[in-house]
């Protein structure tokens, strides 16, 4: 499937800006995003419902931009289920089949096959209203799948679903697109059940893709403030460009402190800049104690110290009165640290990445750890 | 989640739609508080209603010793069974076009943005806030033999005599059409507001087209609104006096204005005592016919 310079503009306002897609055959991909970053718009045009401004969408060799939704045979599943209320479960299922001419015994057969797929085959006489929130979705999954769509389409599926309903579901879904093999594009907010689910996962703001990567790579190598800060809890230091090699920059921060860290997009001296570190990347020793090499070394107080299980949280400040949150993994033998423990903290030119300031001024309401 | 009240009753609390829980039977001392509530309201009907039923009833069984003669004149004159299949084939037309009209309109609000909703709305209720029988006079102005109709068809030279557009079905039907088209948008809106959006699209990206859509799941979830819509306007069609009187004048001569020619007129009290209790007789077999095929409880449920 493949997006083409794709825009969505309602009079004046620019819901979805110019992006561009490309997915390949039986990939779980997720549009993750904040609220208005257009990713449900996207996925609007992409289903039918919403009348593509500009671009094109091409599933396989079909351009589909102009067809309306009852000719696109994409699978859609929505937020709410959107279960036909007067029909059992097994008239649910079999309704794509019904509109397409399917004779009774193949639609029975199917319908089965699909209720089982999602483990409930015994529910198929039963009205939606007599199922739990999993069940239904269970069964909107059935229904986008039955007739054998290429491609299913997913808007935040899980919202409405308890956190341990949710975690089951996740696993649920990513069988059921693996034993098909279908594609999935799927849209939701929660960063979390993006990493966990997607191949790859499309960053979306204000209407613009900001980075499309595997997880992995979302996390660790953030294209933009924006993603550092969205995917995953970062550490965020104000400062200024000091110098800048090939791919490196040292900076100076608001507290005063020197840290070299990686330059993402290119910077000069003296731009402001924001810097964004991880807290599991961030090392913290007793001084003196001995540790590897390390590009930045600073001397910190703990201010903070939470006990959390199989880890430890610390809020650790700098004398300039810069302060990083960091985690510790709580293994056997690993020694905590107390509140006004004076410390080093170390961490890599790898750890730190430095991003133009104003990528960040740009994205108010972006999730700030600390 | 469930919290209980000191009254022992329980009210949902942020129930998500997800996993809603079975809702808890109301408690004895909660239906016992509840059931005063309809105290006021039933006592005014035993007052009001009742009473002088049975008093109407009475006088259609004792003139003065106990006689079934009302009923078989009812019965058996063929002027009054005209005039009752009249009044059912008139409330089955009025029925039928009032649907047929209001449906569409429902529709339109439903769908439209809060603005023009409200606007249109707000047409179909101003009819309703204008005294019928200055609406149904109205009608005579428009249609009378000096009315504004006949009066531009003679003036362009298009007819020499004025055409008799009063006192037939036409004027009939629609006078009472109009008047009861509120009866079938307002349920109508209401239960069509009610039915989540998406489920329309989801049926398209299932592979409906929009007709489809509409016939095999936006319609049938209309329903109640449908049966409750038909309910009231066959009802007060059936009963309808003012307009049918006025519009309709001897062609459709229905029960209402055979009751009350009886009780004033005539003042043949026990034979507008029989018609009556006749009418009601067959409205409440209709309703009763009627709920039995699509449920009264349905009515209430709204779209659930």
């Amino acid at each position: 499937m493949r997006l083409e310079r794709l825009s969505k503009r309602y009079d004046d306002v620019i819901a979805v800006d110019d992006i561009s897609l490309d997915v390949h055959a039986g990939e779980f991909v997720t549009l993750l995003g904040p609220s208005g970053s257009g990713k449900t718009t996207t996925l609007m045009m992409l289903a039918g419902f919403q009348e593509v401004t500009d671009g094109t969408i091409t599933v396989g060799d079909r351009e589909i931009s102009r067809l309306p939704p009852n000719k696109r045979d994409i699978g859609v599943v929505f937020q709410h289920y959107a279960l036909f209320p007067h029909m059992r479960v097994d008239e649910n299922v079999g309704f794509p089949l019904k509109m397409r001419g399917v004779g009774r015994s193949e639609a029975k057969r199917r319908v089965g096959a699909a209720l089982e797929l999602v483990k409930l085959k015994e529910y198929g006489r039963r009205y939606p209203r007599q199922l739990s929130g999993g069940q239904q979705q269970r069964v909107a999954l059935a229904r986008a799948v039955v007739f054998e769509p290429g491609l299913a389409l997913m808007d935040e599926p899980l919202g409405a679903l308890d956190r341990q309903l949710r975690e089951q579901m996740q696993f649920e879904i990513k069988r059921m697109q693996e034993t098909l093999g279908i594609t999935v594009i799927y849209v939701t907010h929660d960063q979390e059940e993006a990493l966990v689910m997607s191949d790859r996962i499309a960053v979306m703001n204000k209407g613009k893709i900001e980075q499309f990567a595997p997880p992995a790579v979302l996390y660790n190598e953030p294209a933009t403030a924006f993603v550092a800060t969205f995917v995953g809890e970062s550490n965020l230091l104000h400062g200024v460009g000091v110098a800048a090699q090939t791919d490196s920059m040292s900076i100076r921060t608001a507290g005063g402190l020197e840290l070299v860290g990686r330059m993402v997009s290119p910077l000069a001296e003296s731009d402001p800049v924001v810097a964004t570190v991880r807290p599991e990347k961030l090392l913290v020793v007793e001084p003196g104690e001995p540790h590897g090499e390390a590009a930045n070394r600073i001397p910190v107080v703990c201010r903070e110290a939470t006990y959390a299980g199989q880890m430890s949280r610390y809020v650790v400040t700098a004398s300039g009165g810069d302060s990083f949150v960091l985690r510790v993994q709580n293994r056997p033998g690993s020694v905590t640290f107390s509140v006004g423990q004076a410390l080093l903290l170390l961490f890599g030119v790898d750890d730190l990445r430095v991003f133009p300031a104003e990528q960040l001024a740009e994205t108010l309401g972006a999730e700030e750890a600390g | 989640m469930t919290v209980t009240q000191p009254m022992g009753a329980t009210a949902d609390l942020a129930t998500s739609d997800a996993d809603r829980p079975p809702r808890r039977k109301p408690t004895r001392a909660y239906r016992r508080d509840s059931r005063l509530l309809i105290l006021p309201a039933l006592l005014f009907q035993l007052a009001f209603f009742f009473v002088p039923l049975y008093y109407v009833a009475k006088q259609s069984l004792f003139d003065p010793g106990f006689t079934t003669e009302h009923y078989r004149e009812v019965f058996t004159n063929p002027l009054y069974r005209k005039v009752l299949f009249q009044t059912l084939r008139l409330a089955v037309m009025v029925t039928a076009f009032a649907v047929l009209f209001g449906y569409p309109v429902a529709y339109f609000i439903a769908k439209s943005r809060p603005f023009i909703a409200g606007l249109t709305l707000l047409g179909v209720l101003v009819p309703l806030w204008t005294s019928l029988l200055a609406r149904t006079y109205s009608f005579q102005v428009l249609y009378g033999r000096e009315g504004f109709v006949n009066d531009i068809l003679m003036r362009l030279g298009v007819i020499d005599e004025p055409l008799p557009l009063m006192f037939n079905t036409f004027t009939a039907v629609s006078g009472m059409t109009h008047a009861l088209l509120p009866f079938v948008i307002l349920p109508c809106v209401a239960v069509m507001r009610g039915i989540d959006p998406s489920l329309t699209n989801a049926a398209k990206s299932l592979g409906a087209t929009p007709w489809k859509a509409f016939r095999h799941v936006y319609f049938p979830l209309t329903k109640p609104g449908l049966v409750t819509s038909v309910i009231l306007t066959f009802i007060l069609a059936l009963g309808f006096f003012v307009t049918p009187v006025i519009l309709g004048g001897v062609t459709e001569f229905t029960i209402a204005g055979l009751i009350q020619l009886q009780m004033q007129k005539t003042l043949n009290w026990g034979l507008g005592g029989a018609l009556s209790i006749t009418l009601l007789a067959f409205t409440a077999t209709i309703v009763y016919l009627y709920q039995r095929r699509y449920g009264l409880d349905k009515l209430l449920a709204g779209g659930r």
